[in-house]
């Protein structure tokens, strides 16, 4: 007998990985058309430079050009680009090709499609372009002077300035025991997806319609944009996004792939432009690049009497339209009090635009900004106060029967139980065995630190004004023959929801994965959804399928009762069929069913009155508790879930070469109720993967002229296995309240915390040696020439 | 970056200065120099194609000998641009000849990279620098040798 709700909770093995691992995925790069062009881009080499005059003279008169475009050529065919999101932020008018000035090196200048690739970028080394280079902004002290404006309507280079304040922080500090205060820096780093940007665009002049191919996670949003940018009618724009191979929140806009599409609309044929991995370093979305200035007041036993920050992000040459980050800023401004007990609350939040490539999303979207400062000072509290570090957090953290929890800066939290984590992580690292050992090894010369970071991770955002406003449809079809089509806003951009979508619809159905068909990633074929971001996935999109799944299965046993003679309320899912409860021979399969409703004999006389022979369902799924209208102290509620966690790492540290080598990493996770423990533990591992990148390896290097130094995997260093040890993952499982499954999105606690852990873990090892390390990454240069201005 | 070094040639020291500031000398033993068109005094336009590892393609430049100083110093300034980026190289140039008729040149300078070129180029640009100017001077010893021999035949 088959549980209606077996498939949840399973490690069913993913359906997409026999096409995925077979070589039969299908991606952008893999589809041709008839005619088809290929774009190459002409991209600054200046930080920062007025454009005096471009020349595609030369370009033109080269064989198989079929078009050149510049950023005159933007204006005419297109609009300013649209925004993506706008939260308190100044948005400038910009094009995907420059207009009059560029603002970052790699920025587009110009464009060629023509009949191959090779021609297109032989083409492009003949445009001459005149510049008067500009003095560059770079760092957030050139811009706060300024030295000069990016954009010089609006008189400064601040994006985004917005302050918050609940309680008296003045005096909640004053009143502490103990005040640690520190500024906390993260480099700049992002999401390096596999497949690259890749966009085929297809105008059809005769018909006025545009349809697009392209890697990205959220194909509606981007349909909606290149109307808007572009002035076409929407409805006349298809978005198709077949496999992609990886997003991490780095494809979410659409400024580079209105290069294509006005290549295409210029030359009236098919474009297609392959990122490559230069292209989509210097010019695909940063993420990161900021400063904290945190100062946290705690009483001698170790509780918080109030946190104040002041966060500066340097955002880049733009994080509204170009890409959508800047708003990452604010998201870490609500969540800077994590999963602690915190009486008053203050920040400030400033972003500046500077001469680098666009502030996009990735992985974390302000959640690690909110993470790195405040689980960096909770270390430094702990030695400080003579407080176990682990020990100081229990004393704070959120108590798990105290949620649904307000936090002081608004988020509401939907469940958790941090002091039980706790207990679990000392148990797995046998941390008193461990702390006795540290000690031991010290006396052999080796240098074993352990670090730790608390997990909040928010989910499901739904953000006002803007493409990421939260919700999602989703609908599920029964065919004449009796398998189930689920038809998803939600875009498969590998992280598994072919399968955990089928998974959540199969359980209503009493059928298996393989009778069900994720449908995602068309415009023309799903409804209006908004894709993946955010860790939606299984806040909105499996809440969305749960419930068009139990409506079609109601519908289905009112039909099939009706044929049957007998209760809707009696019969079950099983196997396949639909049957009257214990009595196995009254029984339909769903085929028979499909059949006699759609064919033989056909709706009248087995649908009953009030039922119509449509076997399909819609549901839509709204956060049930997003708040968008300030409370008296102006707080709001963008996240509908929170999983939480309790991070550890350990690792060795060779004083003699600076080299950190990771020994253990232990993550105690709770992301509500699992609906595939496989792909839920695959997520939290590839995320702590990307966390150690930034930690240890991973930067995007700007020279202090501006000049980006990190244009290759072999300046822009990724973790390989060898340097990874084994993630081990404990699940516990605090469903949340909020969806109807009690699952809780969660693709980017992994990436969160890791950073905070590993520094934590190096300084704790390098303690007795008196270093105290800042930066990231945490380079054996930065390590050796601490130890050597501490005498080492 | 920054371009520091010296280098000897067995020929006295007029002979040196004036092949290095010699168009129709640096036409010959610039590596990669396509063409040299004087555009005024001491200004020349510059063609150039250079590849060596991932630093490849064509340039247009300026190359413009300044503070002149003969036969003991001058300075080089030249700027190329191509489709990876643009290349700006400042050099000054100091010339003394020992008892045994040996010139020594010492020069120290910059050479900024930018775009594709300091993406890609930065980690291997002192590299790709050392061996144009080591292909430069080898070049540059072999005229002078054939113009000493020229005058002497």
């Amino acid at each position: 007998m088959v549980d209606a709700s077996n498939l949840v909770g399973q490690s069913v093995r993913r359906k997409e990985d026999v096409r995925l691992l077979t070589g039969h995925g299908q991606f952008v790069d893999d589809i041709s058309l008839p005619g088809m062009l290929y774009a190459a881009v002409l991209r600054s080499p200046y930080p920062h430079a007025r454009i005096r005059s471009v020349d595609v003279s030369g370009a033109l008169r080269l064989d198989g050009v079929e078009a050149v475009i510049t950023g005159d050529d933007a204006q005419q065919l297109g609009k300013p680009m649209a925004v993506t999101l706008d939260l308190f932020t100044k948005v400038p008018t910009i094009y995907p090709l420059a207009v009059n000035k560029v603002r970052y090196v790699g920025e587009p200048v110009a464009a060629v499609a023509a009949t191959s690739r090779e021609v297109a970028e032989d083409a492009v080394e003949l445009i001459v372009v005149d510049y008067e280079p500009l003095p560059p902004i770079v760092s957030i002290e050139d811009a706060e002077q300024p030295t000069s404006l990016l954009y010089e309507e609006w008189g400064h280079n601040r994006q985004l300035d917005w302050q918050f304040q609940v309680g008296d922080v003045g005096s909640a500090l004053a009143g502490a025991d103990v005040v640690i205060s520190e500024d906390f820096p993260h480099h700049r780093y992002t999401g390096v997806p596999l497949e690259s940007r890749v966009c085929l665009a297809d105008y059809r002049p005769g018909q006025g319609a545009l349809t697009v191919w392209m890697s990205t996670q959220a194909p509606h949003q981007c349909r909606t944009l290149f109307a808007q940018s572009l002035g076409l009618p929407e409805h006349q724009i298809t978005v198709i996004a077949p496999d992609v191979g990886g997003g991490f929140g780095t494809k979410l806009q659409i400024n580079a792939e209105l290069i294509p599409v006005l290549l295409s609309i210029k030359s009236g044929r098919p474009v297609k432009w392959t990122e490559d991995r230069y292209e989509n370093l210097v010019s695909g979305v940063h993420t990161r690049d900021y400063v904290c200035h945190l100062e946290v007041g705690f009483r001698r036993d170790g509780t918080m009497t109030g946190v104040k920050a002041s966060l500066v992000g340097n955002l880049g040459c733009d994080g509204t339209c170009d890409a959508a980050g800047t708003a990452a800023l604010l998201v870490a401004a609500a969540y800077l009090p994590g999963p602690y007990h915190v009486p008053a609350f203050g920040v400030d939040v400033v972003g500046y635009v500077t001469n680098k490539a666009p502030y996009g999303a990735y992985r974390g979207y302000g959640k690690d900004i909110a993470n790195y400062p405040m689980e960096r000072l909770m270390e430094m509290a702990a030695e400080k106060l003579h407080i176990d570090p682990l020990e100081l957090r229990r004393r704070n953290v959120i108590q798990p029967d105290e949620y649904p929890y307000q936090q002081i800066s608004g988020p509401l939290y939907d469940s958790g139980d941090y002091p039980a984590m706790i207990a679990k992580a000392r148990e797995v690292l046998d941390y008193e065995n461990f702390r006795r050992q540290q000690d031991e090894t010290r006396r052999e010369g080796k240098y074993l630190g352990i670090g730790f970071a608390a997990m909040l991770e928010p989910s499901g955002a739904a953000v006002p004004n803007g493409i990421f406003n939260g919700y999602e449809p989703a609908t599920v079809r029964m065919t004449p023959e009796g398998q189930f089509l689920v038809f998803t806003g939600n875009q498969d951009i590998g992280q598994g929801i072919e399968t955990t979508l089928a998974q959540v619809a199969a359980s209503q159905f009493g059928v298996s994965v393989d009778d069900v068909r994720v449908v995602f990633g068309d415009t023309n074929a799903v409804p209006y959804g908004l894709g993946s971001f955010s860790s939606r996935g299984a806040t909105y999109a499996v809440s969305a399928v749960h419930r068009a799944s139990v409506q079609l299965a109601n519908k289905l046993k009112r039909i099939a009762a009706n044929i049957l003679e007998a209760s809707a309320a009696d019969l079950v899912f099983t196997q396949g069929a639909v049957e009257v409860a214990g009595v196995p021979s009254r029984r339909l399969t769903l085929q028979e069913l499909g059949n006699k409703v759609y064919l033989w004999p056909g709706p009248y006389g087995t649908v009953p009155p009030g039922d119509d022979p449509d076997l399909q369902a819609t549901e839509t799924f709204m956060g049930p508790r997003v708040r968008w209208q300030p409370d008296e102290q102006g707080r709001i509620n963008l996240y509908t879930t929170h999983p939480t966690g309790i991070y550890a790492a350990i690792v060795e540290v060779d004083p003699e070469l600076g080299d950190v080598r990771l020994r253990r990493f232990v993550v105690i996770h709770d992301a509500g109720v699992i609906i595939n423990p496989l792909i839920a533990e695959a997520q939290v591992v590839g995320g702590v993967v990307q966390g150690m990148g930034g930690a240890l390896w991973e930067e995007l290097r700007y020279d202090e002229e501006g000049q980006f130094l990190s244009g290759d995997l072999t300046s822009y260093l990724l973790p390989t296995a060898p340097e990874i040890p084994d993630v081990e993952v404990y699940h516990f499982v605090s469903p949340s309240p909020f969806t109807p499954l009690g699952t809780k999105g969660m693709g980017e606690g992994g990436t969160i915390p890791t950073p905070a852990a590993i520094l934590n873990a190096v300084n704790d090892a390098l303690r007795p040696l008196n270093v105290f390390l800042n930066d990231l990454p945490i380079t054996p240069q930065k390590v050796r020439a601490a130890l050597r201005q501490a005498g080492h | 970056m920054r371009l520091q070094g010296q280098e000897q040639i067995e020929a006295p020291i007029q002979t040196v200065f004036t092949s290095l500031t010699d168009p129709r000398v640096l036409s010959k033993t610039l590596p990669g120099l396509q063409s040299l068109e004087p555009t005024d005094a001491n200004t020349y336009r510059a063609r150039l194609s250079v590849g060596i590892a991932a630093v490849r393609g064509a340039f247009d430049g300026m190359l413009i000998l300044r503070e002149l100083e003969p036969p003991t110093a001058y300075a080089l300034y030249m700027t190329a641009r191509g489709a990876g980026g643009v290349v700006e190289v400042t050099l000054r140039v100091h010339l003394a000849e020992d008892a045994n008729s040996v010139t020594r040149i010492e020069y120290t300078g910059e050479a900024a990279l930018s775009g594709v070129w300091a993406a890609l180029g930065s980690r291997m640009a002192s590299g790709v620098a050392q061996t144009l100017i080591r292909q430069f001077f080898t070049a540059l010893r072999q005229e002078v040798r054939s113009l000493a021999s020229a005058a002497t035949s």
